[in-house]
């Protein structure tokens, strides 16, 4: 089962750090399946279909903007990280 | 003795190998200056710091930068910081890009820079040179620190996808605790060789206390 890690601001608003689902596809799969079950991740995706400014999804480490976008497939075993990265020093 | 506190947890061997370590710090800024100043106070041993900025008033809530500093390089006002809190510590300032600096002999580089483009030129430098980076980024109230192989995973190009910069906001304690972070990482990673952060980023969000890690790819062989 895919294990979606939540950080920063996201685990206030869905009161989860963390959760694990029965579902496989992609990331848009999982994202929509995370509605389904209520949590509201919906505004994460833009019309366009990229992913809300501001925001990551790394899927095992690596940014699906390099990957396949929310097409990139997710297995049962990777881990799917969002979050706002923070660029100041 | 000035190190009797710490030698318990890092040893005396491991104290040594501070004593002895030469540390690139890229940024004299939030994260940078911060975290100077804890390498110092541990007996990091040699110091190259770059920052071609002076110090402004605006620096002044996130560093202990003073009144005194305002208009001189960050990089000398941090040496004169660093030459009152631990003469033991070679600091050798460079006032310039982190761009021009040769990164080569170092044990350890460490990411404090406030823009994408500077940090993506570091870690390609870093990664040519076979170093490891330790990462720090803040903003608001938020920031992550990592400790990762340049050479096998490029952090900062699956962190921002964007080049744009901004001037964001943000509190003390948030650059005091990622600096803090930063410190400890090279500290343990030098003194001891087990940087708990090896191989992982630490998430954390000040205004709901909230930590997390994600795991980066490990290298490929």
């Amino acid at each position: 089962m895919p294990k979606i890690l939540l950080f920063s601001t996201l685990r206030e608003k869905l009161g989860i750090k963390e959760l694990q689902l029965e579902v496989e596809g992609t990331v848009l799969d999982i994202l929509r399946e995370m509605e389904k079950i209520g949590y509201p991740v919906g505004d994460l995706v833009l019309k366009d279909g990229k992913v809300k400014r501001g925001f990551i999804i790394l899927v095992n480490g690596k940014n699906i903007v390099h990957l396949e976008g929310l097409s990139t497939r997710v297995g049962v075993a990777d881990k799917v990280a969002i979050f706002p990265p923070a660029g100041g020093g | 003795m000035r190190y009797s506190r710490q030698i318990p947890i890092v040893g005396e061997e491991g104290q040594r190998r501070l004593a002895g370590a030469r540390v690139f710090v890229a940024g004299a800024g939030g994260l940078g200056s911060n975290l100077v100043l804890h390498l110092s106070s541990a007996g990091l041993g040699h110091i190259v710091v770059a920052d071609h900025d002076v110090v402004t008033e605006s620096n002044l809530n996130r560093t202990f930068f003073r009144v005194s500093d305002l208009g001189v390089p960050k990089v000398e006002a941090l040496a004169r910081l660093v030459g009152e809190l631990n003469p033991e510590v070679e600091l050798e300032p460079l006032r310039m890009r982190v761009e021009e600096v040769d990164i080569g002999d170092f044990d350890l580089i460490f990411d404090c820079l406030d823009n994408v483009e500077s940090r993506l030129n570091l870690e390609s430098s870093a990664a040519d040179a076979g170093l490891d980076i330790v990462h720090g980024g803040i903003e608001g109230l938020r920031g992550q620190v990592a400790h990762y192989h340049p050479s096998s995973y490029r952090l900062i190009r699956e962190l921002f996808t964007s080049r744009s910069r901004a001037r964001n906001p943000v509190l003390g304690p948030t650059a005091m605790l990622a600096a803090s972070l930063m410190a400890l990482e090279g500290i343990l990673h030098i003194s001891q060789g087990r940087g708990p952060l090896l191989g992982k980023m630490l998430i954390f969000d000040l205004d709901t206390l909230s930590f997390g890690e994600v795991d980066l790819p490990e290298p490929e062989h």
